[in-house]
């Protein structure tokens, strides 16, 4: 039996990645689109052929259904995930879980309340090169870790329908939380919190469009060293490299395979894939709906939990704190 | 007190003008949008309110015009956008009788191998088939148009727009690392104009234009040689230098082959294998090509394979080309070689650069280095990104 899934947010994210993504998964049965423009989100569900329930609050829905995914402005977040959860809805919320650490605590506590399963769309966790990675870190494979940067970049980006991007507020930060958390999600997830991290950034009060990270972890000789570079108005080939006792290894985005440059063979690049792919080829969208869908009917914890997204928005919050401005002083020596 | 609308402004050039107002404590600036996608650098500022407008909506033009004293147009987009869009701009800024209209036209007007005359505005433009010159002199007829009639305005014509944040820039960078520019013998002159001077002989034409519809170049202090350019821009590609390149084999590579028509090849273009495949996807028309390939199977002998050679022809195999993939409409830019002059600006409205090229190059170069973390400890590998 397929999870009944509505969506709340019929926003530019939703009609891009998500519901793609859940009408491609056998697992999922889109059920309802829940908007405040119910005109919109009508015509859009008929784009899509679909004769679903629209409503414009979650509380108007009359059918039933399983859990939700929200995908409004990130203020939205929490009341919207509360609410969810005291419906009996699983949440996925898209990222960040919340626009402050105290509303994302609401919602881990609303979690623990209601014994149902939140989830977290930081779904470039599912990159089959990230996992890749991950797992050959775990098994050593490239001894030590000196340092690694990482940068994303384009200039300018998503337009949305609600605009909520040109608030500081409604965002909760500028391009690190945007752009910037998914990979601090990764980063999280691989080496914990940093142990120090200072912040730069071109906010003049409103969202920023530039920032840049540097971090450390641990101390002495196994310390890592760490930068981090989001940018929304240059273009930025992304990815993440890593200075590791084996040799530089390089992560491209949403990529299958993995370089690596030995340090003993400057001359060479060796390709790293796995030899049995699974179901790697599937999009990390539809691979994110599936593991959030697995989590509720099995009660596994999800590949990213609630814990997980509180962990994000306290290290936003952290770096947010030790911020101080990106120098853009180009015609001075 | 002024208050300037500026349409376009999440543009480069739209940014650097209202950065540039947003310091005259005696206007106030409209800065409007199409979408908030692009508008990053100007949405960081909490002193500057962002007005989101399709210019091909009347309504919502004019609600943006009210008060407005003098308007900048920067907008890009589709040819609506620019035709029409430009059309409503300049009929509501006469409605709301504003005091100067300024808009942004291009060299391109002048066509891809401008005239040697063209080195001043007098010269008459001919966009020569260049496709955004000709849609650019289209607008610059209608701004003139409109300022016959009435409504002041002014048009300020830039070559390639250079400084931190140039697409331009970034995009000859990016080409450079890649090897598709060459370098063309010889010193051919390439005029760039720095944003942050763009903006400010706009600034001039928007307080001291005449209003006539004159059309004004703007440049940099001198006319920079594509050597001087792509010497700046090298060491950002990790490039010792370019190509050499004639202009003979530019023009050469230019040249498209004559079109010849042949009916009985189009007609085995229409039974060939890539056509029966799309047709095949239809089930009657793919039970129909099983059926007419079985016929062909029972056929005599080697019949099968020569009617398949007739319809296909031999199988070819295309000679590997080893030169470097060279971007030849690009390079082609080179033989303009005509340095637009902004001796007009300089008499007329008092024009002064801000920057010298080589100051905006080198502002460039370390915008460059920073923005790719090239001024960290990270710099080794962060070059394995590039």
């Amino acid at each position: 039996m397929p999870y009944k899934l509505a969506v709340i947010g019929v926003g530019k994210i939703s009609l891009a990645s998500h519901i793609p993504a859940a009408l491609a998964s056998p697992l999922v049965s889109l059920a309802a689109f829940v908007d405040p423009d119910v005109k919109r989100a009508k015509s859009f569900a008929d784009e899509f052929g679909l004769d679903i329930e629209i409503a414009a609050r979650i509380g108007d829905l009359k059918g039933s259904v399983d859990g939700a995914l929200i995908a409004a402005p990130n203020h939205l977040h929490a009341p919207l995930a509360i609410e969810c959860l005291e419906n009996g809805l699983d949440v996925l919320i898209e990222k960040p879980l919340a626009s402050t650490v105290a509303e994302g605590r609401a919602i881990t506590e609303a979690e623990q309340k209601t014994g149902k399963t939140v989830s977290v769309g930081y779904c470039t966790r599912h990159y089959p090169n990230y996992r890749l990675f991950k797992d050959l870190l775990a098994r050593q494979y490239f001894g030590r870790v000196h340092k690694f940067a990482y940068q994303f970049g384009t200039p300018g980006g998503w337009s949305t329908f609600s605009n909520y991007l040109m608030d500081r507020q409604t965002v909760g930060g500028g391009v690190l939380v945007v752009t910037g958390t998914h990979f601090l999600d990764r980063m999280l997830d691989l080496f914990g919190f940093p142990d120090e991290l200072s912040l730069q950034d071109d906010s003049l009060g409103g969202p920023e469009a530039n920032a840049r990270l540097l971090m450390s972890f641990g101390e002495g000789e196994t310390q890592i060293q760490g930068y981090a570079h989001f940018s929304k108005s240059a273009k930025l080939r992304s990815g993440m490299v890593l200075d590791t006792e084996k040799g530089h290894v390089l992560l491209a985005d949403n990529q299958t395979d993995l370089t690596l440059y030995p340090h003993d063979s400057p001359d060479i690049a060796l390709k790293l894939h796995r030899t049995a792919p699974g179901r790697q080829r599937a999009n990390q969208f539809q691979l994110q709906i599936e593991d959030f869908v697995h989590s509720c009917r099995n009660g596994q914890p999800p590949a990213v939990s609630a814990r997980d997204g509180l962990l994000s928005l306290e290290l936003l919050e952290a770096a947010y704190a030790n911020r101080r401005a990106f120098a853009e002083n180009w015609f001075e020596e | 007190m002024k208050k300037v609308a500026v349409f376009g402004a999440s543009g480069f050039a739209g940014t650097a003008v209202v950065e540039r107002l947003l310091k005259k404590p005696d206007i106030d600036v409209v800065a409007i949008i199409h979408s908030d996608g692009n508008a990053w650098r100007l949405s960081r500022r909490k002193d500057l309110a962002l007005r989101q407008v399709d210019i091909t909506v009347r309504e919502q033009v004019r609600a943006v015009m009210e008060n407005v004293t003098h308007v900048v147009n920067c907008t890009r987009g589709s040819d609506t956008v620019m035709l029409k869009g430009l059309e409503i701009l300049l009929s509501e800024a006469k409605l709301a009788a504003v005091e100067q209209f300024v808009h942004i036209s291009s060299v391109l007007i002048y066509g891809d191998r401008p005239a040697t005359e063209s080195v001043h505005e007098t010269a008459a433009p001919d966009p020569q088939g260049n496709a955004y010159g000709v849609l650019k002199l289209k607008q610059d007829e209608m701004v003139q148009s409109a300022a016959g009639k009435g409504l002041p305005a002014t048009i300020i014509c830039p070559p390639n727009i250079i400084g931190p944040y140039s697409l331009f820039l970034g995009g000859l960078v990016e080409m450079i690392k890649s090897d598709k520019v060459g370098l063309l013998e010889g010193d051919h002159a390439c005029v760039t104009v720095d944003v942050d001077n763009l903006a400010k002989a706009i600034e001039l034409a928007l307080f001291g234009g005449d209003g006539s519809g004159s059309r004004y170049f703007v440049t940099d202090d001198h006319a920079a040689t594509w050597a001087e350019l792509t010497g700046y821009l090298c060491g950002l590609a990790g490039k010792q230098k370019l190509m050499p390149l004639t202009a003979q084999e530019i023009e050469s590579r230019l040249q498209t082959p004559p079109v010849s028509y042949n009916p009985l090849r189009s007609l085995k273009h229409l039974v060939s294998s890539d056509v029966r495949e799309a047709l095949r996807k239809d089930p009657l028309l793919c039970k129909g090509d099983m059926f007419l390939r079985g016929l062909i199977a029972k056929l005599p002998g080697n019949l099968e394979d020569r009617v398949r050679l007739g319809v296909e022809g031999p199988t070819r195999v295309a000679k590997v080309d080893h030169a470097p993939a060279i971007n030849w409409a690009f390079c082609a830019a080179q033989l303009r070689d005509v340095a637009h002059s902004c001796e007009r600006l300089q008499r007329d409205l008092g024009y002064t650069p801000d920057h010298s090229f080589a100051e905006s190059m080198s502002a460039y170069v370390r915008w460059y280095n920073r923005m790719h973390g090239y001024d960290t400890g990270f710099a080794d590998i962060l070059k394995r990104l590039a």
